[in-house]
């Protein structure tokens, strides 16, 4: 980590992430349990986001794919799933308020942070309608699937 | 005190801050008060009316999930009441099911839509309480006596909308039996309870259409005879050349000695026509004496999951015509609920089928015991049978392109018991196969999520869901083996695996294991074989290679 709130996050991974992982699972109607399936993909997920936060590497590409995919075929609304981008900046501030006491960041660096936070917001919107597009493509592709020979013969 | 035993400060914290199991934002409210939210995605559409005529199902007419008023049947209530009574009388199953559960909870993690969504009404004990309460209404004194502590209520029109939403999000896959200590059979309750609602009407087109295209034509898919046979003569095509190999199926030939039925997804979807490729080549590679029928085309029934008549009847014809083609016995492809209703329902159904013989191997002698009642062998035991007596001619490098992995099918591990002959098969005819961790697979295996009938493309949401812990094992042997090849001995799951993976796992790809027992037979008569049943190159056999040691 580099900058100062990349470096914060690093310090009190921990704690960040415990409460990351807890605001996603109580999205779902009855909080979700985390050592479910879906539980431990999103903890997975989000430690790797919070590894690689400060830039766009193929990890942390890859992770927040696998964050979203959960999400975009879950009962809860769109908005819900991008809130728990938006939510990792004031979970940020609560705990280096908790925990640091003086060691916060200045405003410029607070500043940053959320500028990030802001991208990586748009990115996982992005991700989001990729899978809902991806639904409606596999639709597509199972119905041409389930008449194969039909379509072949058409062609031929 | 154990050292792992949870912190008595960390339970507190929890039991004040953490929403009560059931409860959510509802804290002040009973769980059958808790509404129902049909949205895209999360119902499918019901039967059309004409599906309904044609099958003589009750209250054809014009609907959908979300609207407010589902017309139905006058008298409906009692509709519900008179057929659940029934029912208890008919089926001891029922009434046990729904008298011994104690609510010990040990099945509520087990579901894969408990897991996919956790949604507390997917929990099985819950799922079944949503008939259970219904019918601990029908009984007046104990209602009397017990009122507000039976968990009885009165059966209204959310009531049809709460069973309408979570019978449909039951594959009836029965993984949850597996940890019952009672053995109650949740998918019993489930069949129980979407018959009840096909009594006024409440049901789902993908799984009628089927069920009324195969009264009437014979199979699922609605594919007419002349259409199935060049179906399949196409297919021959294929494999002419592929391999130089003309095989010669006969159709509706009296007096073979087998007759063969699998799900018609093999004869018309992909990836399915590969895998009735493979038991193309195979039954030629033994010079099989054996006929396909283009009435008693399709080995799947979709009745079982509308109703008992249904199912019955369905399983029937296969029967029927191994009787009127007077064959000795029945071999059946790969397919899920064929073998769950062939298993378990058809000898007290339709059997016993006495005009057929008790099925021997033409080729090993090998006499399927097991098979003495329903006369029919699952073609994964007897292709199993074969590589024990060394009958075939296999070389499994010719499969070396995949790194595969095996999905037990619900209907055949939990159905009939049959863990070891596919992996058996798999062994002999690939080289690298890696099992999915111990609690997904053999009788703990988790469901394609898109079973008996919910494999619908407008309730894609819901499957996506329902197959994420199928999806999560094959994510784990893709990343810690390179995995790219799920193998499975069901018609549902090639249909609905592919877009789960698809999904959740890009670069996965699904095959019926008979397609991978096609690629690795060395056929007499062969021309050099550079690709597999896909046209996809094989490793090691391109061009100029030698293909033999």
């Amino acid at each position: 980590m580099t900058t100062a709130w990349g470096k914060l996050i690093q310090e009190h991974r921990k704690e960040i992430l415990e409460r990351w992982l807890d605001r996603g699972l109580s999205f779902f109607s009855e909080r979700m349990d985390r050592t479910t399936p879906i539980g431990e993909a999103l903890s997975l997920g989000l430690s790797t986001l919070l590894d690689g936060i400060e830039e766009n590497g193929k990890a942390f590409t890859a992770a927040l794919n696998d964050v979203v995919r959960l999400f975009a075929v879950q009962n809860f609304p769109p908005s819900s799933s991008m809130a728990l981008f938006f939510e990792l900046t004031e979970i940020l501030r609560a705990v280096v308020t908790k925990l640091s006491g003086k060691k916060s960041l200045t405003d410029m660096e607070w500043n940053a942070c959320r500028t990030r936070m802001e991208e990586i917001t748009l990115q996982a919107f992005d991700c989001y309608m990729a899978n809902r597009e991806k639904i409606y493509q596999l639709k597509v592709d199972e119905s041409s699937r389930r008449v194969f020979m039909a379509l072949r013969r058409v062609e031929a | 005190m154990s050292k792992y035993a949870p912190k008595v400060t960390v339970l507190k914290k929890e039991l004040e801050e953490k929403p009560g199991f059931l409860k959510g934002n509802y804290s002040d409210k009973e769980w059958w008060d808790i509404p129902v939210e049909f949205r895209e995605g999360n119902w499918c559409f019901p039967g059309k009316p004409e599906v309904l005529d044609d099958l003589g199902f009750p209250n054809p007419r014009k609907w959908a999930a979300t609207d407010q008023d589902w017309k139905l049947p006058d008298g409906w209530q009692k509709i519900i009441s008179d057929g659940l009574q029934s029912r208890l009388k008919k089926y001891r199953s029922l009434k046990l099911f729904l008298d011994t559960c104690v609510r010990c909870g040990a099945c509520a993690d087990k579901c894969h839509f408990f897991l996919g969504t956790g949604d507390p009404k997917n929990m099985p004990v819950l799922r079944a309480e949503l008939l259970r309460s219904v019918y601990r209404n029908d009984f007046p004194l104990a209602e009397k006596i017990l009122k507000g502590f039976s968990g009885s209520r009165k059966l209204t029109p959310e009531v049809i909308k709460e069973w309408h939403m979570y019978f449909h999000q039951c594959t009836e896959c029965r993984r949850c039996s597996v940890f019952c200590p009672f053995g109650i059979d949740t998918a019993e309750i489930t069949m129980m309870a979407r018959e009840l609602l096909n009594l006024i009407g409440v049901n789902n087109n993908w799984l009628l259409a089927p069920v009324s295209n195969c009264n009437r034509t014979g199979n699922h898919l609605g594919i007419e005879p002349h259409t199935f046979v060049q179906n399949i003569e196409s297919l021959v095509e294929d494999i002419e050349d592929h391999t130089g190999v003309k095989v010669e199926p006969t159709f509706n030939r009296k007096g073979a000695e087998i007759l063969f039925v699998t799900p018609s997804g093999d004869v018309f979807g992909d990836p399915g026509v590969y895998t009735m490729m493979g038991y193309l080549l195979l039954f030629h590679h033994i010079g099989l004496d054996y006929t396909i029928s283009t009435y008693a085309s399709e080995g799947g029934n979709f009745g079982m999951f509308a109703s008992n008549e249904m199912m019955k009847k369905l399983n029937a014809k296969m029967y029927h015509e191994a009787e009127r083609l007077r064959v000795k016995w029945i071999l059946g492809g790969e397919c899920g609920h064929m073998w769950r209703v062939v298993h378990q329902y058809m000898n007290t159904m339709n059997g016993p089928a006495d005009f057929l013989e008790k099925p021997v191997s033409p080729i090993t002698g090998t006499r399927f015991d097991n098979a003495a009642a329903t006369k029919m062998v699952h073609i994964a035991e007897f292709t199993a049978d074969l590589i024990h007596h060394k009958k075939l001619k296999l070389d499994p490098k010719r499969n070396d392109h995949l790194r595969t992995t095996f999905h037990d099918s619900c209907n055949v591990a939990r159905g009939m018991g049959m863990f070891e002959e596919p992996r058996y098969v798999l062994n002999n005819v690939c080289n690298t196969f890696h099992e999915m961790p111990e609690n997904t697979i053999r009788e703990q295996t988790f469901c394609c999520g898109s079973g008996s009938g919910l494999n619908a493309e407008e309730y894609m949401d819901i499957r996506m869901r329902g197959g994420f812990p199928r999806a999560n094992a094959v994510r784990h042997v893709m990343q810690k083996h390179q995995v790219d090849s799920l193998v499975t001995i069901c018609a549902i799951d090639r249909a609905s695996l592919p877009t789960l993976m698809n999904y959740w796992n890009p670069g996965v790809k699904v095959y019926g294991l008979h397609e991978l027992v096609g690629n690795a037979l060395v056929m007499q008569g062969e021309k050099k074989r550079t690709e597999d049943l896909r046209e996809n190159p094989m490793a090691g056999f391109e061009e100029g290679d030698d293909d033999e040691d």
